[in-house]
């Protein structure tokens, strides 16, 4: 379960947002850009702080202003999936997969990096650099990456935003099914109306 | 012929080389990716050696360094040593004018480098000094490779500063530039003539070679 | 592989670290054992005595066997750096002044002191400048445009040549068309390549190809004394003593006089 509830001022214009997610559910932040959403996952992520409120994942705090309470990104287990997926450019999509499980020993990272990427269907493409992928591709590598250290909430930022049209259903549906098994809560932040019918989930309005 | 001053100017300039490499590096990613009280006085600090002239800034050094300086004195009861009129003298003088040039551009590739990359490895767990090394310093080598360019071309035409703490000893410290002023002073302007030649020609030749370098695309 | 990265990381600082050391552990060593090999000494001298020393100095070499290296500069830049520890064991300047200053702040050996050379000034003209110019006044002519000078503030020929200006009494009238030269030599060569026309210069570096000269009264300035000094901190001062006093042996005489020296008595 996560819950929050950030205040935020940047210039003129301030955040303040109260919701919650369950394990196993998706939360769509809905709305224009420029309305804080980007801002509310950067904030579960420990990459922006809040200037008031707290977050809380299962049970324990991630942030509270008033308990003085603020755990670096490196102790959240989140996992984060930006915009334009963020894949390391001059590491081959097995490094990126296995970029935060290197503190385990090598046949063991190797085994969870395998099973990810049969999962996702990209085995075939493990020494491939980012460069090399198509959008789907580069949508599915990130997503397991961040899914590789085991994160307790998986938060996306506009994950269809870079694909064109004509395969936004397809990978839409992708994503889809790749989330419905997921039991962590996901927050999934998107400007466009059609992401959130297509999804269905719960929706934040920001 | 001597070809001392060539391969001692050679010298200075890889070792200056390496030695802001070490100091730049840092400073860059201080300046791109840090926000701290002092930042633009450090920032105004850096670019000092880029704006004042060369032979100011060999007095400064001269005062700096020299043996009734704190560290001249430091260095003397310490080590027995005293770097006035040395050639690590002049390896210092071109480090300081150099430096400003790796610092800068340094700076430039590192706020190249996407900050999302930076913010999923956190997420990933990675603490900022594994991030730098495995993303952001890897991300950032044609700023890198520029620097290095830079003030290797730099610490060879180096000549100001370096007069000033260095000194012209033939044979001891008398680099390319200083052999060319030397030259000149003398009235032997044949052996002038070639040495321009030459240190345009290797300098040139850097250049070119490491400029071939950074076309070359990894990924 | 992030290990391995910084592995490599660690490996680069080390190896710096090395080299560092190398850089600077090495340096007094190479020093001493440079002296043990041969006698030598570093001469701190005025730009004015390039030619001269140039000469004088592989004589000595020969007669002596200790080996003498030139550091030639600025008379101040050299006291500058002999504050600042630079391992010269002779000063010779360009006057009296920084000697003496140098004695005062505990930097040359009080007693070491004296005067090899008086230098004189020329008036100096480019030989295809089409000009002729036999005394100062002429430098008043319209025809002339631009005189070059040593920086009075710091070159002591600067100082004498515009002290014979100003005795002459022209000084205001031609100050509008100088150009200060860092130093002597580069004052001569600006005359040389034809960039000033004219110039007030050193006679000891006057006598190049490029160059007709006439020589100012000596009456008209204040004398052009050049001072040497031991410097404190040399470890060789007995070998520095021993070249200042070769400076005033007859066949050195005559080569000073013929790049217009006059050498004193002592």
């Amino acid at each position: 379960m996560l819950k929050l509830n950030i205040e935020k001022s940047i210039g003129d214009f301030t955040l303040n947002k109260e919701w919650q997610v369950d394990k196993g559910e998706i939360i769509t932040l809905f709305g224009p850009s420029g309305s804080g959403k980007s801002i509310t996952i950067k904030a579960i992520a420990g990459l922006i702080t809040p200037d008031n409120g707290w977050i809380e994942l299962d049970g324990t705090f991630l942030f509270h202003k008033k308990l003085g309470i603020n755990l670096p990104p490196q102790e959240r287990h989140v996992g984060y999936v930006p915009q334009h997926y963020a894949l390391f450019p001059h590491l081959t999509v097995l490094a990126n997969i296995a970029y935060g499980l290197k503190t385990m020993d090598k046949r063991t990272w190797k085994e969870v990096v395998d099973s990810l990427l049969e999962s996702v269907n990209l085995q075939d493409k493990r020494k491939a650099y980012p460069h090399q992928l198509s959008g789907g591709e580069k949508q599915r590598a990130a997503l397991i990456r961040a899914m590789a250290v085991k994160p307790k909430v998986l938060l996306l930022d506009e994950p269809f935003s870079a694909v064109d049209a004509l395969l936004r259903e397809k990978i839409r549906e992708e994503v889809k099914e790749f989330l419905s098994k997921l039991n962590i809560p996901v927050v999934l932040v998107t400007h466009d109306p059609q992401d959130v019918e297509a999804l269905g989930t719960t929706v934040a309005n920001y | 012929m001597e070809w001392f001053p060539v391969l001692l100017s050679l010298k200075v300039a890889a070792y200056s080389t390496l030695i802001v490499l070490i100091v730049g590096i840092p400073l860059g990613w201080l300046l791109a990716r840090f926000n701290f009280p002092g930042k633009t006085l450090l920032s105004s600090f850096i670019t000092l050696p880029l704006v004042l002239p060369p032979t100011v800034l060999g007095y400064y050094l001269l005062v700096l360094i020299g043996r009734q300086s704190p560290i001249g004195i430091f260095l003397q009861e310490n080590f027995g040593i005293n770097l006035i009129f040395t050639w690590q003298a002049a390896v210092i003088a071109a480090s300081v004018v150099a430096l400003p040039l790796m610092a800068r551009t340094v700076q430039a590739g590192i706020e190249a480098v996407d900050r999302d990359l930076e913010d999923v490895a956190r997420t990933l767990g990675k603490s900022e000094l594994v991030i730098f090394f495995t993303i952001t310093l890897p991300l950032a080598w044609q700023g890198l490779l520029a620097g290095t360019v830079l003030s290797f071309a730099r610490a060879m035409g180096e000549f100001g500063a370096t007069l000033m703490v260095a000194g012209n000893i033939p044979g001891k410290t008398q680099t390319l530039s200083i052999a060319i002023y030397d030259a000149v002073q003398s009235g032997n302007h044949q052996l002038a003539n070639f040495l321009v030649v030459l240190i345009s020609v290797l300098t040139i030749a850097v250049l070119f070679i490491l400029n071939k370098v950074s076309q070359f695309k990894r990924w | 592989m992030n290990s391995r990265l910084i592995s490599k990381a660690m490996l680069v600082l080390l190896a710096s670290a090395g080299m560092t050391y190398i850089l600077f552990g090495c340096t007094q060593t190479q020093e001493t054992k440079q002296a043990d090999q041969q006698r030598s000494i570093i001469v701190g001298a005025a730009a004015s005595m390039r030619f001269a020393f140039e000469e004088i100095g592989p004589l000595y070499e020969q007669e002596t066997g200790t080996k003498v290296t030139f550091v030639f500069g600025s008379s101040g830049d050299l006291a500058k750096q002999i504050t600042a520890g630079a391992p010269i064991d002779l000063f010779a300047a360009a006057n009296r002044d920084y000697i003496e200053d140098l004695i005062e702040s505990g930097h040359i050996i009080q007693g070491s002191q004296k005067i090899y050379a008086v230098g004189r000034i020329v008036l100096a003209v480019n030989k295809k400048s089409g000009l002729t110019l036999l005394n100062l006044e002429d430098l008043l002519a319209d025809n002339v445009d631009t005189i070059a000078l040593a920086n009075p503030n710091h070159a002591p020929y600067g100082m004498a040549a515009k002290g014979a200006l100003e005795n002459t009494g022209i000084w205001e009238r031609v100050a509008g068309k100088i150009v200060y030269a860092e130093n002597i030599s580069q004052a001569q060569q600006f005359v040389a390549t034809g960039n000033a026309p004219v110039g007030i210069i050193a006679l000891a570096v006057a006598n190049v190809p490029e160059i007709d000269y006439a020589l100012i009264d000596e009456n008209l300035h204040s004398p052009l004394e050049q001072m040497l000094g031991v410097v404190k901190n040399s470890a060789r001062a007995g070998l520095a003593g021993e070249f200042a006093d070769y400076l005033q042996e007859p066949h050195i005489i005559k080569i000073m006089e013929k790049w217009g020296f006059n050498v004193p008595q002592n």
